[in-house]
């Protein structure tokens, strides 16, 4: 199946999203090193999280100023820059990006490698079985980390809570995939050794 | 499996080599050792007349049920 346009032109866009992928970690990586060489530089530049819009689930935002500081007259009209941003949220913050972006490599890498046994015809093996099964566990992960979103200030917070059914959808899809596809390489076992 | 080929058996009987049946009945040499190794797991009546008309036998004299 090496004539396949449709299959070979997954394979380039799946390549190309891996490209976009390393040159986006690359860039959230620099510009995290670059905020704790020249921390002025972006200290006044304000935070604000969005909802993400979802036709199938909820996204919600929770913005709060510690109330000892309103009390204590100490209130902060800006209280979501960048240079108030604690640290700890900060590196915490990174870390879930790159994470992200690992496991949608990961994801990435196993379709390629799908799509490539697919042209060479050995579409039904237990290693794509496995594969699929472990695009299920990536996209489990990816869910979970993108679902919550704590940004911590010297004098307030935000929340972001995000639950949608769509990643379930693409959980179970990868799941069922896993399913079919060893089933298939039982079948295809089965046809191979009737003589 | 309790279903055992003999056709190593038949081949000896009627001094035919391997190579030669395969081309009677027009499988490859990797799918009749396959066969005869008791590594199939299923058999076309296609394969099985061929091979019957080949060695001139009777499809009991190459398969066989011994309970395990």
């Amino acid at each position: 199946m090496t004539k396949n346009t449709l299959l070979n032109t997954a394979i380039w866009v799946t390549r190309l999203l891996k490209i976009i992928l390393v040159i986006a970690a690359i860039g959230i990586t620099s510009l995290f090193i670059y905020a704790q060489i020249d921390k002025d530089r972006f200290a006044d530049e304000e935070i604000v999280l969005k909802a993400n819009p979802s036709y199938l689930g909820v996204s919600t935002i929770i913005s709060d100023v510690w109330k000892e500081d309103t009390k204590n007259t100490k209130y902060d009209s800006k209280p979501y820059t960048f240079g108030k941003l604690k640290t700890v949220s900060l590196y915490i913050n990174y870390f879930k990006a790159i994470s992200v972006a690992v496991l949608l490599f990961l994801i990435l890498r196993a379709f390629e490698t799908i799509m490539l046994s697919v042209k060479t015809l050995h579409t039904f093996s237990s290693r794509n079985a496995k594969l699929f099964r472990k695009i299920g566990i990536y996209i489990i992960v990816v869910t979970i980390l993108i679902s919550y979103t704590v940004l911590r200030f010297e004098s307030g917070s935000q929340t972001i809570a995000h639950l949608s059914l769509t990643p379930v959808i693409y959980i179970l899809l990868a799941f069922i995939l896993a399913e079919i596809f060893k089933e298939g390489e039982y079948l295809r076992e089965e046809n191979d050794l009737t003589i | 499996m309790p279903i055992v080929v003999n056709l190593d058996l038949i081949l000896a009987k009627r001094g035919m080599k391997s190579n030669e049946l395969a081309e009677l009945v027009g499988i490859t040499t990797a799918n009749l050792s396959i066969l005869k190794t008791g590594k199939a797991k299923a058999i076309r009546f296609s394969t099985l007349e061929a091979i019957c008309k080949a060695l001139d036998c009777q499809p009991s004299d190459i398969l066989e049920y011994v309970e395990d």
